[in-house]
């Protein structure tokens, strides 16, 4: 790990502020873990529909060339003429955004403006309704198509996030966390560690000075012991607590 | 002859000369005869020349119908060579007058002419209509074939008609023997 | 007499049409189209009709426009192929039979252009049964030197140039003696050019009934039963596809009248009477003394009635163009029954297009895979018994 080389510096301090991360951490990945879940349940109603849409599409595809196909053998060749009058499109695309999870997923919607359409006076001689009826399973059709276009778009969008989240959520627990704790226990064995050694040393201070105490006495009870309080003085500044 | 005056139409007529009638009627009759059969031939032709591009299989079977319409040409050609053979002689016993017989040979075989003419023509005619249709009803149905046929005979039996009353009718016209 | 003398100039002609005529397409050979699996499988069974090799040069996936495209330069190779070969009266009943598409033509060159369409892409779509040289000018004029010469080029450089004045004359007041150039223009903008096209279509047929009648003999009697019947279609026709629409609104009740051709068996008390029309069943009660046409009319109603949206399948009804085309092609198809009159020609063009129509529904529906529509054609020469 490429933590292990750059530990943090163990101290009371840098564990605090650890610890402070470890439950940032833990908080965020449990958000993300249910954004991820709230994003996956709608990515999974939207799989539902869109195999929907896109069946139902399909029908309305086949029912919209058979009635072009039926348009074409009551009027003759009449797409030249539907191409060649059209001047603006008269139907549109109006574009909105659906907050989910804090997603913005694009949603189209269809706009049609009859004044523009062309077809009009299209073949009042010969199989002018027909058209008509083309034209308007071909909307449908349109409609249907518009519909799962915006599902798809949204569909990818959400896959999307969700891959994202996803690789976050993972990131947070499988990599920080772990690493994070793994801080964590490094400091409070590097300070166990620290404490032992502490508690050591005092100890062998304690019998360095007993043993020179006793020593003292032994002298002391030899010389009558005048020199014990002087020790003391000499070796208070290797005392640090 | 010299200039005379004529008071009437029988008068001109009268003076005809009867040989030249019965050279009108051997005219009419081959002329009309052929013109019927070039006609026929022409409707059954153009039809069936049209007809064959399609249906290349019916040209030679069709030309049954272009043969009738000929055969129509050779009744004119065999009335006018009986009519021929009856103009032999040559009697005249003044000038401008005719033995009656000669008078009535004259007359019968312009009438001979015309007789087989007409119907030749109209035979002619209907043969190349009948013909015609009979090209294109084969290029589509070739079993109308037969049946087209029948009627095609049917109308080359008018030239028939026509040829055998006009034998008939020769037969009565005699030019007198040259004596 | 005309038994004797029709074939002078056109026995050659009429025994051709009659032996293209047994180029239509058979039951079998329907059947055989129908049963096949893709496209290229229609183009192999075509191989064996009479069609032959026409779609040989071809890259693979044909779209079924294209076989309609290709069918079409077939039929107008054989009708060029009889043009070249006709002498007057024949001569000029076949240029009426091809001014018909160029009045298509024309209008969808005109609406293109406006449009600024590019001129080949005009020029690839349209009918090569109506194609005349002068086309090219129209494709590629430019239009923004303003509608004089569009009016120019349509008056004087095209065989359609009579029936655009027709049109001018009918549209634009009739006190203005003199049209100014501006005045065309805006005629130009603002009649719809749909419109344009079935007026003239209207001026065309009853000019060519007109040309027609002076023929004589049975020609004038075979080809005025046809005109006069296609004529009462096309009334029954604009009126039942203009129900429902603007044009049948009661203030556009002008615009639609002057499509109505002046000549039919609906003429004129018929066409009087549907003139005052306007919907379903005042249209039904003005065809009610016309039984042939109330039942027409009574057997596609249903498609035309504002009820259809939504609630029924619109496939299994017959719309009235259904119809016509049945009966035209039984109309054409008596035509074949006489011998030397010009109306084999008409019907023979007018067949061969029903039989386009068959083989681009029949491609349609292969390559929708809806087999079980290819029935519903309307077969040429289905045989009678």
């Amino acid at each position: 790990m490429a933590s292990s080389e750059q530990r943090p510096v163990p101290s009371r301090m840098t564990l605090q502020t650890m610890k402070g991360k470890k439950v940032g951490a833990s908080k965020g990945h449990s958000l993300l873990k249910k954004k991820s879940d709230a994003l996956t349940v709608r990515f999974r109603q939207m799989l539902k529909t869109i195999v929907e849409t896109k069946k139902a599409m399909g029908e309305e595809m086949k029912t919209a060339a058979f009635s072009l196909a039926k348009a074409e053998w009551a009027a003759g060749n009449f797409k030249g003429q539907v191409v060649e009058s059209v001047r603006r499109p008269a139907i549109t695309l109006k574009v909105t955004a659906d907050n989910v999870a804090g997603v913005r997923l694009p949603i189209f919607t269809l706009q049609r403006n009859e004044s523009l359409e062309t077809v009009g006076n299209l073949g009042v001689a010969s199989g002018g309704q027909v058209i008509m009826a083309a034209k308007e399973s071909y909307f449908k059709a349109l409609e249907a198509l518009i519909r799962l276009a915006s599902l798809q778009t949204a569909f990818f969008t959400l896959d999307e996030a969700i891959k994202i989240t996803n690789r976050r959520v993972n990131a947070l627990e499988s990599v920080v966390i772990p690493r994070i704790e793994g801080d964590i226990s490094h400091i409070i064995t590097e300070l166990d560690e620290q404490e032992r050694e502490e508690f050591i040393r005092l100890k062998k201070v304690q019998a360095k000075k007993q043993e020179r105490a006793a020593a003292a006495e032994a002298d002391e009870l030899g010389e009558a012991g005048g020199e014990g309080g002087a020790i003391f003085e000499d070796e208070d500044d290797d005392v640090v607590f | 002859m010299s200039a005379q005056a004529f008071h009437s139409w029988g008068e001109v007529f009268y003076h005809i000369n009867p040989y030249s009638w019965a050279a009108i009627g051997i005219a009419l009759s081959l002329g009309l005869s052929v013109l019927g059969a070039a006609w026929g031939i022409f409707l059954t032709g153009s039809s069936l020349v049209g007809a064959s591009i399609k249906a290349p299989r019916i040209r030679s079977k069709n030309l049954i119908s272009v043969i009738f319409c000929e055969a129509v040409a050779i009744y004119g050609v065999i009335i006018a060579i009986i009519m021929v053979n009856k103009m032999q002689g040559l009697s005249e016993s003044a000038p401008g007058i005719y033995p009656p017989e000669a008078i009535a040979a004259g007359y019968c075989l312009f009438w001979v002419g015309i007789t087989v003419g007409g119907s030749n023509l109209s035979c002619g005619i209907a043969v190349g209509v009948s013909g015609s249709g009979c090209a294109l009803g084969d290029a589509q149905n070739p079993t109308l074939f037969v049946k087209m046929l029948i009627v095609e005979i049917f109308g080359s039996a008018l030239g028939l008609f026509g040829v055998i009353v006009g034998i008939i009718q020769a037969n009565a016209g005699n030019f007198p023997k040259q004596t | 007499m005309e038994l004797s003398f029709f074939n002078v100039k056109d026995g050659y002609l009429e025994a051709l049409v009659r032996g293209l005529r047994s180029g239509f397409l058979s039951a079998d050979e329907y059947r055989r189209l129908a049963q096949c699996e893709s496209i290229d499988d229609m183009k192999l069974a075509l191989e064996e009709t009479d069609y032959g090799m026409f779609l040989q040069d071809e890259p693979s996936p044909i779209p079924s426009t294209v076989i309609g495209q290709k069918c079409r330069e077939k039929l107008a190779n054989e009708f060029r192929h009889l043009r070249s070969q006709a002498n007057y009266p024949l001569s000029k009943f076949l240029d009426f039979l091809t001014v018909e598409k160029m009045i298509d033509n024309v209008v969808g060159l005109i609406q293109g252009t406006v449009n600024k369409k590019s001129p080949q892409d005009l020029l690839g779509r349209v009918d090569p049964l109506g194609w005349f040289p002068e086309m090219k000018a129209i494709a590629s004029m430019d239009i923004t030197s303003g509608y004089e010469e569009i009016y120019k080029t349509l008056l004087i450089d095209t065989p359609v140039g009579p029936y655009f004045e027709s049109f001018l004359k009918q549209v634009t007041p009739a006190d203005s003696e003199s049209r100014s150039m501006q005045e065309v223009a805006s005629i130009f903008n603002e009649t719809d050019l749909e419109l344009m096209k079935n007026m003239l279509k209207k001026a065309w047929l009853e000019d060519f009934n007109a040309f027609c009648e002076t023929l004589g003999g049975s020609t004038a009697e075979v080809m005025g039963h046809i005109l006069k019947t296609n004529s009462d279609f096309r009334v029954m026709s604009v009126t039942l596809n203009s129900l429902n629409t603007m044009l049948g609104s009661s203030q556009q009740l002008g615009d639609r009248n002057l499509l109505y051709p002046s000549l039919g068996y609906l003429y004129p008390e018929g066409t009087d009477r549907i003139r005052k029309a306007w919907n379903e069943t005042t249209v039904r009660a003005a065809l009610e003394p016309y039984k042939p046409y109330a039942a027409l009319f009574d057997l596609c109603a249903p498609y035309y009635s504002k009820e259809r949206s939504g609630v029924t399948d619109i496939k299994q009804l017959k719309s009235l163009e259904d119809l016509i085309y049945e009966k035209e092609v039984e109309l054409c198809e008596f035509a074949f029954e006489q011998q030397f009159h010009y109306g084999v020609f008409y019907s023979w063009v007018k067949l061969r297009e029903q039989e386009i129509r068959n083989i681009v529904w029949i491609a349609d529906m292969i390559s929708m895979g809806r087999k079980e529509h290819t029935e519903e054609i309307v077969p040429i020469f289905r045989p009678r018994y």
